[in-house]
């Protein structure tokens, strides 16, 4: 593939950086020597790396305690199709350095096949899986390498390569049929089977998984009970399911079966235009849904080089602080409920009501807003839109207020939260724990400062830090988040622009319909972006944006056609979610829904 | 006027149980309606309001709609158990009212009529005895569902209630020393007589609150059921009417707990400041002290009502207020605080009561106020000294850190660009 | 007097009466349709595995047993305390012994780990 694609009229803002001039990279190709095949630069002109794939865990080793490139953000595929070599992408980033590197190993489609990066990071356990799930890659060493969103008994094979079809390979009625024939086997991993029967089991596929598992009970000790918490539980926020093998009421095991709600937002976006895949980010976390689709629009426009407007860089900063807020107050109101105080949940939901409300005048929808257009927005705000957002966040503190009288200092909510779910700097930079829980942990890494987007570091914000990672430190953290997020909105309230929202580019945003109606160009230029969708140059690049949950990264890979072709949404709930059992190995059950609760998940955005 | 005859006492007896326990039900129903309704205020929010005025007639479209609703019994459950644990759960909560006197005696022409059920001897005990069996219930419910939640929330209703049995029974155990019997007629007017129980009493309840507050189950005790874990704890497998008594009774736990609050402590049906309804009806069918009325009986009944309403209304208060405790926390509350402070205090107060006695000062409103000093001294060495602000040492027992998590700020450089 | 416990028989009765009214009435006026899917047990919607009532963690049987030993002493310290006055300063001494012998108990029980619930 070539990515280094400079259109001559498109500016690329910062200019491009000849390849081999970043140190650290120079240093990779003269100690690896011939294991660095190529090196590219990336649409952000960000250095790719592609690595002979046999020594893949050398290299990654050498990166993370050589160069320090000490947090994995994704592991992910890319399928060119037509027999072309499936890419396994990593995506590293040095925080001290604060530079990202992409590492690429490319293994043939019909046996593809990786040493893990699992003992190297933790965060790949389950970004592996999802590679192993959507492509098939198969990742030796891995300790659990199941299909983590597709369901273990799915047949139809690996849904992101381009051979798959959009709507699978069997039909609809075998599909039922599978669904509807599932035995224990296919929803209970054999670890869990073998406990509650007590008795060895032997895998009937034997998809990477061991044959036989002994269960090492003493006959006379307690029998450990296998539990599901959810799908269907009050206290799972969506379609979550955990199983958890329970000693008493202490958790001796946590597995989270995900996937219930997978709905293929990456293979889906193959199939559609760049600005017609907005719709479809939104309904990942939709707790947050402007942030995803500013996000995304952003990506592109990296992809694109494209600069929007002035106006319509702080009306962003506006719509993604406006729901940080809207997601943690959520966050507050669950958490709390889930803690047993039900009543901090209605205070912070009439909050949201108003957030909603501000949404809705805004976007028509309350809640899958699509906000955003490539190049832009949807629309300019409403007038008195931006008052109403004022009066907010005047008035918006005095609840938050009332919610941390409610708890900050109650000695039953200091007891349920203090000290549960640790997890300390070090293992959860290594563990890719993200966002508020990684602050919380004692890591000052937040993208709005380290990789600033949106001319964040024009604003004066501070990031709170916690200093023990436990349930209390994320709820302090999010609190202070909240209230650094109406600082933020307050100063982009005072410097909102007049201009244009959208950039003049009739490559990207269609033209107003007074030019379409009366000129020729203007015509064309809408036809064209109507009938062929937006053309955005062949490259890539891995944009990531500092969601409420912490860091939203988008893979977005062009061929220059008018489709993706490959949208890969690296969501922070997924790699949150990821740190669960080690987070509440050891805890009792009501830690279980107090941790879960409160490393903020959301089921769209995990599944997507 | 000498007491009654037995025909007359048995077809009063039979009216005065009929319409205590009548009017009671009612209110029991009425407290469903009454959590629903404060929890609706304290959320702003509206609360029930589509069945009569302000939602008045909720509780009987609540009991018609269980009525008719159909029930699952879960696969695999023993089903004779399963059908009995509702009833072992709802019947002694139903009877343990029969002991607390509601008013003062009312005059009739057949003689003078305590406002009792049944005056009993044991009166206390008897409460205690017949409380306790209601665990029963809770724990066949949950062991006979077949469930885990079931089980895991019978298990625990278990554990955590004969836990606070005892101390809820070592919380009595100040009262009987100061009154010397347990008779609730007598324990009013004795009140009446010298203080409230309250003041010379005061440790005494707080343990007897946090005690009962365990007993029934409720937030911030609510373990066996605990919604965001359990889903509904014993009586997840419930529906429809078998669902309804479990929750009757517990109200009617609730509701039996606040009375037993304010006759145990708040001077029963007593009007403070009035010593017009200060009257005790003697096993003969005198009346020493003030003249019983009818009138009297009815302010005095109102009196009661409203003590009771208030300690509903707290008990409603906390569980809208204050999260959950973990099952843990609860149990080391129970065990490693309130039962070692429970003694304590009991040689501490027996201590006391001997000093005065000694110095020769006779039961009444002086000796009360001495034991009320003694009592602020030991609630400030609670608040100050044991607790230090912790406010229930049970919650951070775990955790050995400053309350107040440090967050420190930092600030970031764009040094991105100088790295290259 | 004995005749004072007949109205609590009564109430024994009645509250027993409603009770079986509200079972066995909404056995009747309710509705059944069992289906298999219905009658499953609760376990969030999963198919349960294992079996439920098996041998289970004996930290809870340990609190019942302690509630047997603590329960019966609290029955003691009752009838102590009705007759308080009467018993005077020997009975407080007896007393004192007594609870020191239940603290001492505690104590034991709290040094050997049968409070603590986790691990």
């Amino acid at each position: 593939m070539s990515s280094t694609t400079t259109s001559d009229n498109i500016d690329k803002g910062a200019g491009p950086v000849a390849p081999g001039e970043r140190q650290d990279v120079a240093q990779l190709k003269t100690k690896f020597g011939p294991a660095i095949r190529s090196i590219e630069l990336d649409a952000a002109d960000e250095p790719v790396v592609y690595i002979a794939p046999d020594r893949n865990t050398e290299i990654l080793q050498y990166l993370r305690d050589e160069q320090g490139y000490d947090m994995l953000r994704d592991v992910t595929g890319l399928d060119w199709g037509g027999g072309r070599p499936i890419q396994v992408v990593y995506e590293l980033w040095a925080s001290e350095r604060r530079l990202p590197l992409r590492v690429k190993a490319e293994v043939p489609p019909s046996n593809p096949r990786l040493q893990t990066a699992f003992g190297i990071w933790h965060a790949a356990n389950w970004l592996e899986r999802e590679a192993y799930d959507m492509f098939g890659v198969k990742f030796d060493g891995h300790p659990d390498l199941r299909r983590i969103l597709m369901p273990e008994n799915y047949e139809e094979g690996y849904p992101l390569r381009k051979d798959f079809p959009l709507r699978g390979r069997f039909t609809r009625a075998e599909q039922t049929r599978r669904a509807l024939a599932r035995d224990l086997e296919d929803i209970y991993s054999l670890e869990e089977l073998a406990v509650a029967s007590r008795e060895t089991r032997t895998a009937p596929r034997g998809l990477g998984v061991t044959a036989e598992i002994p269960t090492d009970v003493p006959d006379l000790e307690a029998k450990h009970m296998i539990l599901n918490i959810g799908p269907q539980h009050p206290a799972t926020h969506g379609v979550l399911r955990l199983v958890v093998e329970l000693d008493g009421e202490t958790i001796v095991k946590c597995t989270p079966h995900i996937g219930y709600l997978h709905t293929g937002f990456e293979k889906l976006s193959e199939y559609r235009t760049w600005n017609q895949v907005i719709p479809l980010t939104d309904r990942m976390d939709y707790l947050a849904p402007m942030i995803y689709n500013i996000g995304y629009a952003l990506g592109v426009e990296k992809l694109l080089g494209l600069e929007v407007t002035p106006r319509c860089k702080v009306i962003r900063v506006i719509c993604m602080e406006l729901n940080r807020i809207f997601s943690h107050l959520i966050w507050i109101g669950t958490t709390a409920i889930d803690i047993g105080a039900f009543t901090p949940f209605l205070y912070t939901f009439e909050e949201r009501e108003r957030i909603y409300n501000l949404h809705e005048a805004y976007t028509g929808a309350r809640m899958t807003t699509s906000v955003s257009r490539i190049g832009g927005m949807m629309a300019d705000v409403p007038p008195g839109w931006l008052d109403a957002v004022r009066y907010f966040i005047e008035t918006f503190p005095n609840t938050l207020d009332e919610v941390e009288r409610l708890l900050s200092q109650n000695a039953i909510w200091i007891g349920r939260t203090q000290g549960v779910g640790v997890m300390g700097a070090a293992e959860a930079t290594n563990a890719g724990l993200c966002g508020p829980n990684l602050r919380a942990s004692g890591v000052p890494y937040d993208v709005r400062k380290d990789n600033p987007y949106l001319e964040y570091e024009t604003y004066d914000f501070d990031v709170p830090i916690g200093e023990y990672g436990d349930v209390y430190d994320r709820y302090l953290v999010r609190m202070e988040e909240m209230r650094q997020s109406v600082r933020i909105i307050e100063q982009a309230l005072d410097r909102v622009p007049d201009g244009p929202i959208n950039v003049k580019d009739d490559r990207v945003i269609l033209p107003p319909k007074s030019r379409v109606m009366n000129s020729i160009d203007g015509m064309i230029a809408h036809f064209k972006l109507v009938m062929e969708g937006l053309k955005v140059p062949a490259g890539e690049t891995w944009y990531s944006v500092e969601s409420s949950k912490g860091e939203l990264g988008f893979y977005l890979v062009s061929d220059g056609g008018p489709k993706p072709v490959r949208c890969r949404y690296r969501g922070p709930s997924f790699m949150n979610m990821s740190n669960l059992p080690a987070l509440v190995k050891g805890e009792l059950v009501a830690d279980i829904i107090a941790v879960n609760a409160s490393i903020d998940i959301v089921l769209g955005e995990i599944d997507r | 006027m000498g007491p009654l005859s037995t025909k007359a006492f048995l077809i009063i007896g039979a009216a005065k149980m009929l319409m205590i326990f009548v009017g009671w039900l009612t209110a029991v129903a009425g407290v469903t309606l009454a959590e629903r309704k404060i929890a609706a205020w304290i959320q702003d929010r509206s609360g029930p309001n589509r069945v009569g005025p302000w939602g008045l007639f909720q509780p009987i479209a609540d009991g018609l709609k269980n009525f008719l609703k159909e029930e699952v019994r879960p696969a695999g459950s023993s089903r004779w158990v399963f059908y009995l644990a509702p009833v072992i759960s709802m019947f002694p909560a139903m009877v343990v009212f029969a002991v607390i006197p509601i008013a003062a005696p009312l005059p009739t022409r057949w003689g003078t009529v305590n406002m009792i059920v049944a005056d009993l001897p044991i009166g206390i005990l008897y409460i205690l005895a017949i409380a306790s069996l209601g665990v029963y219930g809770l724990v066949l419910g949950g062991w006979s569902s077949n469930s885990k939640y079931s089980f895991l929330g019978g298990v625990r209703a278990s554990a955590q209630m004969i836990s606070y049995e005892v101390a809820l029974g070592l919380s009595l155990v100040p009262i009987l020393m100061v009154a010397g019997n347990v008779t609730l007629p007598q324990l009013v007017s004795q009140q009446q007589d010298a203080l409230w129980y309250i003041l010379p009493l005061m440790v005494g309840y707080l343990f007897l609150t946090a005690s009962y507050f365990a007993e029934t189950n409720r937030l911030p005790f609510d373990m066996p059921e605990a919604e965001s874990e359990l889903v509904a704890g014993f009586h997840t497998e419930y529906s429809a009417m078998k669902f309804a008594m479990f929750m009757l009774a517990e109200y009617a736990n609730m509701v039996t707990a606040a009375a037993l609050m304010a006759t145990l402590f708040f001077g029963g049906w007593d009007i403070p400041f009035w010593s017009g309804d200060n009257m005790t009806l003697a096993a003969d069918g005198s009346v020493a002290g003030a003249a019983p009325a009818w009138w009297k009986t009815t302010l005095t009944g109102l009196c009661f009502a409203a003590k009771t309403g208030f300690f509903i209304l707290v008990f409603i208060w906390v569980r809208w207020t204050v999260p959950r405790f973990r099952y843990d926390q609860v149990m080391s509350l129970g065990w490693k605080v309130l039962i070692p402070m429970e003694v304590v205090y009991v040689a501490l107060l027996g201590g006391a009561m001997l000093y005065l006695d000694y110095l020769g000062i006779p039961f009444g409103t002086r000796y009360a106020l001495y034991l009320t000093a003694l009592n602020v001294v030991l609630m400030l060495v609670i608040v100050f000294v044991v607790d230090r602000n912790r406010i229930i040492l049970g919650a951070g027992w775990r955790q050995t850190r400053p309350q107040r998590v440090k967050s420190e700020w930092i600030e970031y450089a764009d040094r991105r660009q100088d790295s290259r | 007097m004995l005749r004072e416990y007949v109205p609590v028989l009564m109430i024994f009765a009645a509250s027993l009466g409603v009770a079986v009214i509200m079972v066995v009435g909404s056995q009747i006026l309710s509705n059944r349709r069992p289906t298999p899917v219905k009658s499953e047990p609760y376990e969030s919607g999963m198919p349960p595995i294992g079996d439920t009532r098996e041998r289970f963690a004996v930290k809870y049987y340990v609190v019942a047993m302690l509630f047997l030993l603590f329960d019966v002493e609290v029955v003691i310290l009752f009838t102590w305390g009705i007759v308080f006055k009467s018993l005077g300063l020997f009975g407080y001494v007896t007393i004192l012994i007594f609870l020191l012998l239940l603290v001492v108990g505690l104590l034991y029980e709290w040094r050997k780990g049968a409070l603590e619930w986790e691990r």
